[in-house]
């Protein structure tokens, strides 16, 4: 049993359940970055640590501290947040969630790829080196090609939020 | 690594789109302000006309397929026999968007630069053979269109629509990303080639990844369930662009969807033969029954484009069988793009400017609503036989090219033994008659409420009659792209 996994699956379900669960939104934020954390921990065990740095760099770092900016900026006041549901839809909507979760478990859970063990990873791997080997090898096109995806969002802010052009 | 002619090759025809985009943006910030924008629609002609030639010449006979970039992509017939239907839409949009575009208020530079992105976008979508490069090239057409959606940004409803769409395509690309993530754990590779040969058995895992793929790619291509979206965000989005977004993006994202299909999943043709054969059956019932109620002719064409996809969807389910259904498919895409784009850009020929009580500036308004076509016969004949030639091209009734395209496709699908598919599709083309020939009944037999005599825009009207010209020329001589969509599916899989 691999006891680090379960503590990290076990702290991110608990935390995803406090995202939605919480009425004040900086909490929910909060609670995503504990998630997040958990994520990171769990690239750590699987052997990217490249991965995991760039997860708490990325999303804990950049991604959630805007979130927390917008939500300050928006200052929301509690009639805002709109009303919660009655109890018993949520607990409606908490069984489905959890149907549909053994739905697609079970199934899988029989996967035959899943009974194997796969080899060990080469020397290195999920390093930073053999990270961009494959981003500047294999995945060259699609690597540079994430250039105009930026553009395109660039371009696209520009134009939808700018006062005057 | 090393990068070598034919990896260049393989991406030139998006390259020079891309390089169009780039300098339509650097020219913008070099005109003085007040300028024509004129050099910036030569800029993007310039590229999509260099783009356009390279998809000609590889159109010819025998041309060998070109993979660049470690087989992320490849140009072979399929992605170039898309790419003309995409480049043409994109060169339509720029051929009809100078003035209609200032008189929206839209600045220039940053339009067309989107647009001219957002279609190589679409172009790499169609040869792309890696999942990482098909999502990719969905998130960057999703974010051009998104953008373009919510180009005229003073009207609330162009903003409403685009923020519905962003939302709900976000949730899509999601879908489609959980996907590719459950294909890629079953099999341990992105690559399409790699994924049909180690994916010999249906697993539980490697179902889930396609289903899950498949709900990503039917909210693209607006399929019913999927489709909620569509009516909304076509209504919002200025006209041209929802000319544009409803043939391209369809055109591009069923290009990568029968790639899929065909190149990664061949021995799982049984499952997604299943799901996509419910999915046209769906698509083309709920999209013509919800098209018939519509006083809007706007949001008639949304839901009549919801149909199509479920046409193009019929000859994708037949697939598991065959390849002639699917070739009609596409060749019912390239027709569907000029009809289609046809009749949205006649919407915005008709439109006026109206002043409302109030208000600093008049706000210009497209033919939309069913009052607007009354009457247009006597005022505008030809514009009026224009769009009488789209609708009964949408309505598939000869000698147009939709009739073409709906006899090829329903054919193969009867060879082929779909029988009630063909029997489904029929009949909805029937029911769409009605809603077709309502708005011919107004523009020739109504009498117009009042007299807002306003000439059309020149380029506007270009690009009408340039549609119009190609609904007709691909309803007599169906022939060549017919054979060329035939042999493009034929050669998918290898």
């Amino acid at each position: 049993m691999d006891y680090v996994f379960l503590a990290c699956a076990l702290v991110s379900c608990v935390a995803s359940l406090m995202v939605v669960r919480s009425r004040n939104p900086v909490y929910s934020a909060l609670a995503l970055m504990l998630c997040f954390l958990a994520f990171a921990v769990v690239f750590l065990r699987l052997g990217a640590p490249f991965l995991a740095a760039m997860h708490v760099l990325v999303y804990t770092g950049a991604i959630l501290v805007l979130f927390l900016f917008v939500i300050m900026l928006l200052n929301l006041k509690e009639e805002e947040l709109g009303r919660e549901h009655p109890d018993w839809v949520k607990g409606a909507l908490a069984l489905l969630c959890v149907l549909l979760f053994g739905a697609i478990a079970v199934p899988l859970a029989r996967e035959p790829r899943l009974r194997f063990r796969l080899p060990p990873p080469d020397e290195g791997f999920g390093g930073v080196e053999h990270v961009g080997r494959a981003l500047f090898h294999q995945y060259a096109l699609p690597f540079e090609l994430v250039s105009v995806l930026i553009v395109v969002a660039i371009l696209g802010c520009v134009v939808l939020a700018k006062r005057k052009l | 690594m090393n990068i070598t002619w034919v990896d260049w090759i393989s991406i030139s025809p998006a390259l020079a789109v891309i390089g169009a985009a780039f300098l339509v943006v650097l020219v913008d910030m070099l005109l003085p302000k007040d300028a024509s924008k004129a050099p910036l629609e030569i800029v993007s002609y310039t590229g999509i006309g260099a783009a356009l030639y390279i998809c000609f010449r590889r159109l010819g006979e025998g041309m060998p397929p070109v993979r660049g970039f470690f087989g992320s992509v490849v140009l072979d017939e399929l992605s170039v026999y898309l790419s003309l239907a995409i480049l043409a839409a994109t060169a339509l949009l720029v051929t009809m968007s100078g003035e209609d575009m200032r008189r929206r208020k839209v600045h220039a530079g940053e339009f067309y630069a989107i647009v001219l992105l957002a279609a190589a976008g679409m172009i790499l979508l169609v040869q792309s053979v890696n999942l990482i490069m098909i999502f990719l090239m969905i998130e960057i057409l999703s974010l051009c269109v998104y953008v373009l959606t919510g180009i005229t940004r003073r009207q609330p409803r162009s903003g409403e629509a685009a923020m519905k769409y962003f939302v709900t395509g976000a949730f899509a690309s999601g879908f489609l990303l959980y996907g590719m993530a459950f294909l890629y754990g079953a099999t341990g590779s992105v690559q399409l080639a790699e994924i049909a040969v180690r994916l010999r058995e249906a697993t539980p895992m490697a179902l889930l990844g396609m289903g899950l793929l498949l709900v990503g790619f039917a909210f693209k291509v607006g399929a019913v369930p999927f489709h909620m979206w569509v009516p909304d965000v076509y209504e919002g989005a200025p006209t041209p662009v929802t000319a544009f977004m409803s043939v391209a993006v369809k055109a591009a994202a069923f290009g990568a969807l029968v790639r899929v299909c065909v190149a990664g999943l061949p021995a799982q043709s049984a499952q997604w033969g299943g799901m996509v054969w419910g999915l046209a059956a769906a698509t083309m019932i709920v999209g013509n029954l919800m098209a018939v109620p519509q006083r809007s002719v706007k949001r008639m064409l949304a839901y009549s484009s919801i149909a199509h996809a479920g046409y193009v969807l019929l000859g994708l389910a037949a697939l598991k069988t065959s390849h002639a259904a699917a070739g009609a498919a596409i060749f019912y895409l390239f027709v569907y793009t000029f009809m289609t784009f046809g009749a949205f850009a006649t919407l915005a020929y008709l439109g006026r400017e109206v002043s409302f009580p109030g208000a600093r500036a008049p706000e210009w308004h497209d033919a939309e609503d069913l009052f607007d076509f009354a009457g247009v016969a006597r005022r505008k004949p030809w514009t009026a036989a224009a769009m009488t030639l789209f609708l009964l091209s949408l309505a598939g009734i000869p000698p147009t090219a939709g009739f073409a395209g709906k006899f090829m496709l329903f054919r193969a699908a009867i060879q082929e033994g779909h029988y009630v598919l063909a029997l489904i599709g029929i009949l909805m083309s029937i029911v769409s008659v009605y809603y077709y020939l309502r708005v011919v009944v107004y523009m020739y037999m109504k009498d117009p409420l009042e007299e807002p005599s306003q000439k059309g825009d020149m380029a506007v009207g270009a690009a009408v009659a340039t549609a119009a010209f190609l609904t007709i020329l691909l309803g007599l001589m169906p022939g060549t792209m017919h054979e060329l969509s035939l042999r493009a599916m034929e050669h998918v899989g290898r």
